[in-house]
């Protein structure tokens, strides 16, 4: 059992190790090169894939603590194997966002000036302290269920708290910029709850698929029938969002929906595919249900991989969506001075031009560079690493403990 | 034997002559002795840094009054000095001059001399002496060949700068070169003053505009071309004046006036002369100003079309008068008599439309009308629905506005260069001078006409430093070089062409390069010997045999004037000239004794560090010297701040023609730096002409002001097809980014712009060429063409091409965008020669164009500034 | 004391010398511009926009607009970005952590971000660097220096460094139109205040982006010019 977990996880540590230094490497790179050379962004779109990957990470910070504390605190036996799992999952998510941030970073050696007089009521401020706070209680989570204690169930009632305040903290992030019409939305911090709840419970499908418990189909399909409902949750959040959009008559909402016109392969990608993953497992499902009732078959552990997959991929594109529909264009919208109407975008200094591009613009069309990519790998290896050596340490543990719960 | 002379001989040469005025002894130790206030005081300021006072003057009429903070040695930035005592002429500046510090201490600065190498015909640097023995030897080579005067001179505006500019027009006066008249070659010459009011141009300082209450601009953006004082148009809206715009582009100044009127290109004189039409026929016009200061009610034979002398009529004789004056023959309730042309304004009662049987002294009758019988007649077809379906401005518009400019007073208008650089520009200027008249705004605060292209007026006498002892002054007209001479010239041209130019502040082979003739003369070896004054290294250096740098004007003493305001300035040394680069007036002095030796004493003898001494002194002598304008001015007083002009009229402000309207003097004003009696014959009554009998006036039936489209006597001339070949006017108009083509390689203005060079068309003409906003286009006639990233503009009129001038041919690929431009001669501006004054022009808007696709979407960008 | 600016609309001719002043004394690195003229609705330079059948260009220069309430600085978690005494939002260089936070909050895109370290421009000799020469400290704060570091976030500062001596900031100084004025809003006297009041020339205030309720202490006076003016209209000049 040593041998082979040891085995199994080490090609994938030493695979996300490689990605981490690669990402590191890349960071370097851009610190040394210089932003302007090295990425895509500009002083129009000034948050790029690293915020992204921040926010996808975050959700699976939150997204794992949901998945552990509804197991645990709904003593969904069944599921309980996988608790622990995705607490690892919470950590590594976590950390994981904590090193995009500061990998984001333009001046990173000024962080001490974060903690000698964090300003209270900025909230990157509360989310620096959610992201912390929870990052802590994750740990301690992690440890509670990898080591069982007995007070297990109250790390889970506080990681679920802190989890549900670092989404409605993250959610906060966005939606208090007025500045940015797609995010100023009271939607944008439950959506984030959700977002997080689909990436969680995605994974958890994931991780019971791949598991060669005896009931992992049957817990795959918990997860998934749960997946379910929060994809079409999310859905249909954003279904409001832009219709709440469409409905305001100012120059921000107007940018935000041709901004969404400009990438709607994308957010087909965040909305459609997703709900067409899941739809598929419910189909396959209930297709399976009717042709044998009393014998459980239906989507196989490979169909609900790769759905979740799917809509692993969908809520990536989501995150890029985040940044897209807001940071695309310019915020500013005026009109003549003795007319009421102001709805028309005023250029931005994009700070290009001393990279030989346009000094002035309305839009960017932001495409992150190969530097930028490469970067990313470094915030989703520190996160792979993390899982991993939490999910092997989490069953050396277990193996170890005298009675084992299966 | 340039080269033969040593420091030693030069020094004892000068010191022996006579320098008139100026003397060489005046250079005493003592003298030597004042450091100038400002260097000082930015020496002084050691680590802290100092603001230093010193005027901007590049060709762009501004003469703005800037400080600038010296910090090690550098200029870090620049402020307006603002320090004008009447206080609405604070701040002067704007995005460029204010930013120039990156070109004086940028990469494009020249700080050696450089001197075409023999063997591998590139550009090198050399020493002082190697360059200034190359360019005598060059030039002397060069007029030994074809002649002294084939040597043709150019310096871009001398009222930008007395001293150093002055220097080089003191050579010139001495070498027997040609000078160019720049303000010609700009196409800046406003043909119809001279031909109307008989002077180079009058105008009104632009602080007079705050007091005019209705203004009219035809083909002048001042938002962007008189940039620092486009406020006082403001300040007169503000004061409850009107500011009409006629522009067949929504350009900034329409954005900023009560009223933009659209109309077709090059039409503004069928609206004027239907307005004037209309004042006439409506009686609103001022009959005793015509009466009294034009030639209206003169006598003109309507056998010849001649105006009738007074010595010709029975029972008249002549007013005795100087040979540049005639006496003409006026109506008194019929009765003829001899019109004293020494004095204006005694002629309210002479009949203003009337025809009369005259016996002349030879047997003869006459059969005579005055001058505004004629002229009423001459504007019958000018109806407002012909001007409509000229001009596109609805009739009533045109009735509207026509009433208002005769009754709202003071009026003024402005005609600028983009309406008056067409072949018939003149025309139009005379048809709005008419209306300027016959509403009788001229000598009033507030009132009248302005022209305001180009610094080329010269405010004060400069004899006593441009002509030297030694006067050899000849002047050519440059367009003779590329047309050909022309039957009807009356210009000097030299007999062997033009082989050799000197350049002075002046980039030519980007903004003279009409129908690419320059470079083409200069490749094909035409042009043998090419000398510039330079303190950038433009395209017109890659041209150049020799190459001097110079310094900016944070680096020297310098004397400016402008016709925009009344302040004469100096511009100061502050920060030393990087490298070799040196005052032009040392430079002029060594290559004069380089040339000649015999010229020494045509100079003062000083050293190169001497420079800004010498420059002081010549400044006293400029000031002394320089008549009841300025000589109350010292040098001390312009080091505190700007000194005003004096005037004759009582008030603060100077009214142009005051004299003329108040106390009767005749017309024309003087035209500096010409004599009077140079000028005066071209206004012979001594009036305000409207009717010109000069046999080619009269054989092109503009004899009275009339509308004559564009292109019809140039471009589609001869070639029948040429409106559809060519269909658009090709505009090339002055950018806020630059002043021709200084500041193009500012690095904050080319970061505005993109470094993309852009031209620009209405969207509907753009959409019929296939057409659209980002495109990369190429712009073309049959003599050129040029590479531009379009723009659509609903703003503009149609039927035109835009693109903003002074581009240089490196941001361009090489092309010269003056290309497609032809220097036509309106055989009108050949009837007499004085240099500035009257003289062949060059009408830059009278382009035709086509327009092709280069590459869709090629220049794509969402904003181009 | 409260510094606040007015920028008269009727009175700006569009020429930019405010935007290039800024940039050339306040030694913005290439690509960096605190303050920009556009005509709204008509970004392209030198075009106009169709308006209700005429035409208009309408010039409006942009800066930070030093709101009151200013998002920027709710948003900088270091408290790099502050108020300073006189209502000033400034950017303490040393505490600024490169987060970009402030760009995404501002409302007015007036936040510009060294994406690069600057480069300085070439000269003659080395490189060239405009622009006030010395470091400007607040209660130890850097609130300018011409050497900008890499990775932080600049904007307008009002001219801290002339303001803080009693001048005006440079836009203002150098307008040639007389468009801009500056002075202290609590002063009556002040030449804010004076025009404001409508003492020079009678003008009706507003300020940009009112939706986003930052408060700007820049304040705006609306153009005169009528939409329709290219037809015009009678009888509004005044004989004298």
């Amino acid at each position: 059992m040593k041998e082979t977990l040891l085995g199994r996880s080490g090609k994938a540590l030493l695979a996300c190790a490689i990605a981490a230094a690669v990402g590191l490497g890349a960071w370097i790179a851009m610190m040394n090169g210089g932003l302007l050379a090295t990425t895509s962004m500009s002083n129009i779109f000034n948050w790029g894939l690293l915020i992204a990957v921040f926010a996808f990470l975050v959700g699976f910070g939150a997204g794992g603590q949901f998945v552990a504390s509804y197991v645990v605190l709904g003593r969904r036996e069944r599921l309980m194997p996988y608790a622990t799992v995705m607490q690892g999952v919470a950590v590594a998510g976590a950390a994981g966002a904590g090193v995009a941030i500061l990998a984001d970073l333009g001046h990173p050696l000024h962080m001490l000036a974060l903690l000698m007089h964090p300003n209270p009521a900025s909230p990157l401020t509360w989310d620096m302290i959610a992201l912390t706070v929870f990052i802590v209680v994750a740990v301690i989570g992690w440890l509670a269920l990898a080591r069982d204690w007995k007070s297990k169930r109250v790390w889970m009632a506080i990681g679920l708290v802190a989890a549900l305040a670092l989404q409605v903290v993250e959610g906060c992030l966005f939606a208090l910029q007025s500045a940015r019409a797609w995010w100023h939305s009271f939607i944008m911090p439950v959506d984030f709850i959700v977002v997080a709840f689909v990436c969680g419970l995605a994974l958890a499908v994931i991780v019971s698929a791949a598991s060669k418990r005896q009931d992992a189909l049957g817990a795959a399909r918990s997860f998934a029938n749960l997946l379910l409902a929060f994809v079409i949750l999310h859905v249909v959040l954003s279904l409001i969002e832009v219709i709440g959009l469409a409905f305001e008559s100012t120059g921000g909402a107007a940018m935000a929906l041709s901004l969404i016109g400009r990438y709607i392969v994308l957010y087909l990608i965040e909305l459609a595919l997703p709900l067409a993953a899941v739809l598929f497992l419910k189909v396959k499902e209930v297709q399976g249900d009717r042709a044998a009732h009393d014998h459980l078959i239906g989507p196989s552990k490979r169909e609900y991989a790769w759905s979740s997959v799917l809509v692993i991929v969908g809520m990536f594109a989501h995150r890029l969506m985040l940044l897209y529909p807001a940071l695309g264009g310019a915020t500013l919208f005026t009109g003549l001075s003795n007319q009421p109407s102001a709805e028309w975008a005023y250029p931005v200094s994009t700070g290009f031009f001393a990279g030989a591009r346009e000094t002035w613009a309305l839009t960017q069309a932001y495409l992150p560079s190969p530097v930028e990519w490469l970067s990313a790998l470094l915030p989703l290896g520190i996160a792979g690493l993390i899982a991993i050596l939490a999910f092997g340490i989490a069953a050396r543990w277990h193996d170890r403990r005298p009675m084992s719960e299966d | 034997m340039a080269q033969q002379i040593t420091r030693r001989s030069f020094v004892q040469a000068a010191s022996v002559a006579s320098l008139g005025a100026l003397g060489a002894g005046c250079l005493g130790s003592a003298a030597l002795g004042s450091v100038p206030a400002a260097k000082a005081l930015a020496e002084e300021a050691g680590s802290e840094g100092a603001w230093v006072r010193t005027t901007c003057s590049p060709n762009c009429t501004g003469a703005c009054g800037t400080k600038a903070f010296v910090h090690d040695g550098q200029i870090k930035m620049i402020d307006p000095a603002a320090d004008y005592p009447y206080t609405h002429y604070n701040p002067r500046g704007c995005l460029k001059g204010l930013s120039i510090n990156t070109l004086v201490h940028g990469p494009d600065r020249l700080t050696k001399c450089l001197v075409r190498d023999e063997a591998s015909g590139e550009m090198r640097e050399a020493s002082w002496d190697e360059a200034l023995t190359v360019a005598a030897q060059k030039l002397n080579a060069t007029a030994e060949r074809y002649g002294a005067d084939s040597i043709a001179v150019e310096w871009q505006v001398q009222g930008t700068g007395h001293i150093q500019k002055g220097s080089l027009i003191r050579l010139t006066n001495m070498m027997g070169w040609s000078a160019i008249g720049c303000y010609e070659l700009n196409g800046d010459l406003p043909m119809f003053w001279p031909e109307t009011f008989g002077c180079q141009s009058e105008e009104l300082e632009s602080y007079c505009w705050e007091d005019s209450r209705y203004t009219m601009i035809f083909g002048s953006n001042v938002m962007v071309t008189r940039l620092p004082d486009a406020h006082f148009l403001n300040y007169s809206r503000e004061a409850g004046g009107k500011v009409v715009t006629f522009d067949p582009n929504y350009c900034p100044t329409a954005e900023k006036s009560d009223e933009w009127v659209q109309l077709a290109p090059d039409t503004d004189g069928a609206f004027a002369l239907a307005a004037a039409k209309h004042i006439i026929d409506n009686d609103l016009y001022d009959r005793e100003f015509m009466a009294n200061f034009t030639d209206q009610p003169i006598l003109i034979d309507t056998a010849t079309g001649k105006r009738i002398l007074a010595d010709a009529v029975v029972g008249l004789s002549a007013v005795p008068a100087p040979d540049y004056r005639t006496s003409y023959v006026m109506l008194h309730g019929g009765t003829p008599f001899a019109v004293d042309p020494e004095h204006v304004g005694i002629t309210a009662d002479a009949d203003l439309e009337a025809e009369v049987d005259l016996p002349l002294k030879d047997g003869t009758t006459a059969h005579a009308r005055t001058g505004f019988s004629l002229l009423r007649e001459s504007l019958e077809p000018y109806t407002l629905e012909y001007a409509e379906e000229v001009t596109g401005i609805p009739a009533d518009t045109i009735a509207r506005i026509a009433r208002e400019c005769a009754t709202i007073k003071p009026m003024h208008i402005i005609f600028g260069g983009a309406g008056e650089q067409w072949y018939h520009g003149d025309l139009k200027g005379r048809a709005l001078a008419l209306l300027a008249c016959l509403t009788g705004n001229i000598g009033q605060l507030g009132g009248g006409i302005s022209t305001y292209v180009g610094q080329y007026k010269t405010r004060f006498n400069t004899a006593s430093w441009f002509l030297p002892p030694k006067l050899n002054k000849k002047s050519c007209a440059f367009q003779y070089a590329i047309t050909g001479r022309t039957p009807e010239m009356t210009a000097p041209f030299p007999k062997e062409g033009i082989r050799g130019l000197v350049i002075g502040w002046g980039n030519p082979f980007e903004q003279h390069d009409v129908a690419d003739w320059l470079r083409q003369a200069r490749e094909s070896g035409e042009i043998e010997t090419v000398i510039t004054f330079e303190f950038q290294h433009t395209k017109t250096v890659d041209y150049s045999d020799v190459v001097f740098p110079c310094s900016s004007w944070y680096e020297k003493l310098e004397l400016t004037t402008t016709p925009l305001h009344p302040w004469v300035q100096l511009q100061q040394r502050m920060v030393e000239p990087p490298g070799e680069a040196a005052d032009e007036i040392w430079i002029c002095k060594e290559l004069a004794c380089h040339l000649n030796p015999d010229l020494a004493d045509q100079w003062p003898e000083f050293d190169r560090d001497q420079s800004q001494e010498v420059s002081e002194q010549v400044c006293r002598l400029l000031l002394e010297k320089g008549g009841p304008t300025i000589d109350h001015l010292t040098l001390e007083q312009l080091r505190e701040g700007p000194g005003k002009l004096a005037h004759a009229n009582p008030g603060e402000k100077r009214i142009p023609f005051w004299e003329q309207v108040h106390n009767g003097d005749p017309f024309p004003t003087v035209s500096r730096p010409n004599a009077y009696d140079v000028t005066a014959k071209f206004v012979r009554s001594g009036r305000i002409e409207f009717y010109r009998d000069e046999d080619i006036f009269l054989s092109l039936d503009e004899q009275l002001p009339c509308y004559k489209p564009a292109f019809v006597d140039t471009e589609w001339k001869d070639d029948p097809d040429g409106p559809q070949k060519y269909p658009f006017a090709y505009i090339t108009r002055n950018s806020v980014f630059r002043i021709h083509s200084t500041y193009v390689n500012d690095p904050l203005m080319l970061e505005m712009q993109d470094e993309t060079p852009k031209c620009w068309m209405n969207p509907a003409d753009a959409e019929r060429l296939g057409l659209a906003s980002g495109d990369l286009v190429e712009v073309y006639n049959s003599r050129g063409q040029v590479t531009a990233a379009l723009v659509c503009d609903p703003g503009m009129h149609t039927g035109q091409v835009i693109f903003d001038q002074g581009w240089w041919s490196e941001y361009t690929d090489g092309d010269s965008y003056n290309s497609l431009i032809y220097p036509w001669i309106n055989p009108t501006n050949e009837v007499y020669y004085v240099s500035s004054v009257w003289s062949p022009n060059m009408a830059w808007n009278e382009t035709a164009c086509n327009v092709r696709l280069l590459q869709k979407g090629g220049a794509l960008r969402e904003v181009m500034s | 004391m409260k510094y606040g600016m007015i920028i008269d609309l009727d009175r700006c001719i569009g020429c930019r010398t405010c935007a290039v002043v800024c940039k050339n004394h306040n030694a913005e690195p290439e690509g960096i511009w605190w303050n920009r003229v556009f005509a709204s609705g008509a970004p392209n330079y030198a075009t106009a926009v169709a308006v209700d059948g005429g035409m208009r260009s309408e010039f409006l220069p942009v800066s930070c607009q030093q709101c009151e309430n200013a998002p920027c600085e709710t948003a900088c978690p270091t408290g790099a970005t502050y108020t300073d005494e006189n209502g000033v939002v400034l950017v303490d260089y040393d505490s600024c952590i490169g987060c970009r936070y402030c760009m995404v909050a501002c409302p007015y895109n007036v936040r510009q971000f060294n994406w690069q370290k600057p480069q300085g421009i070439p000269a003659t000799e080395g490189t060239y660097s405009y622009g006030y020469p010395f470091e400007v400290r607040q209660d130890g704060k850097l609130v300018y220096t011409p050497d900008r570091p890499e990775g932080v976030v600049e904007k307008c500062t009002f001219c801290v460094q002339y303001t803080s001596e009693g001048g005006d900031p440079a836009c203002c100084v150098a307008c040639p139109a007389n468009a801009r004025i500056f002075g202290d809003i609590d002063d009556p006297d002040s030449a804010y205040s004076q025009y404001m009041k409508g003492l020079v020339s009678p003008k009706e205030p507003y300020t940009l982006g009112d939706e986003y309720h930052t408060d700007p202490k820049v304040v705006y006076m609306r153009s005169s010019r009528k939409a329709d003016a290219r037809v015009g209209s009678e009888g509004e000049v005044t004989e004298r």
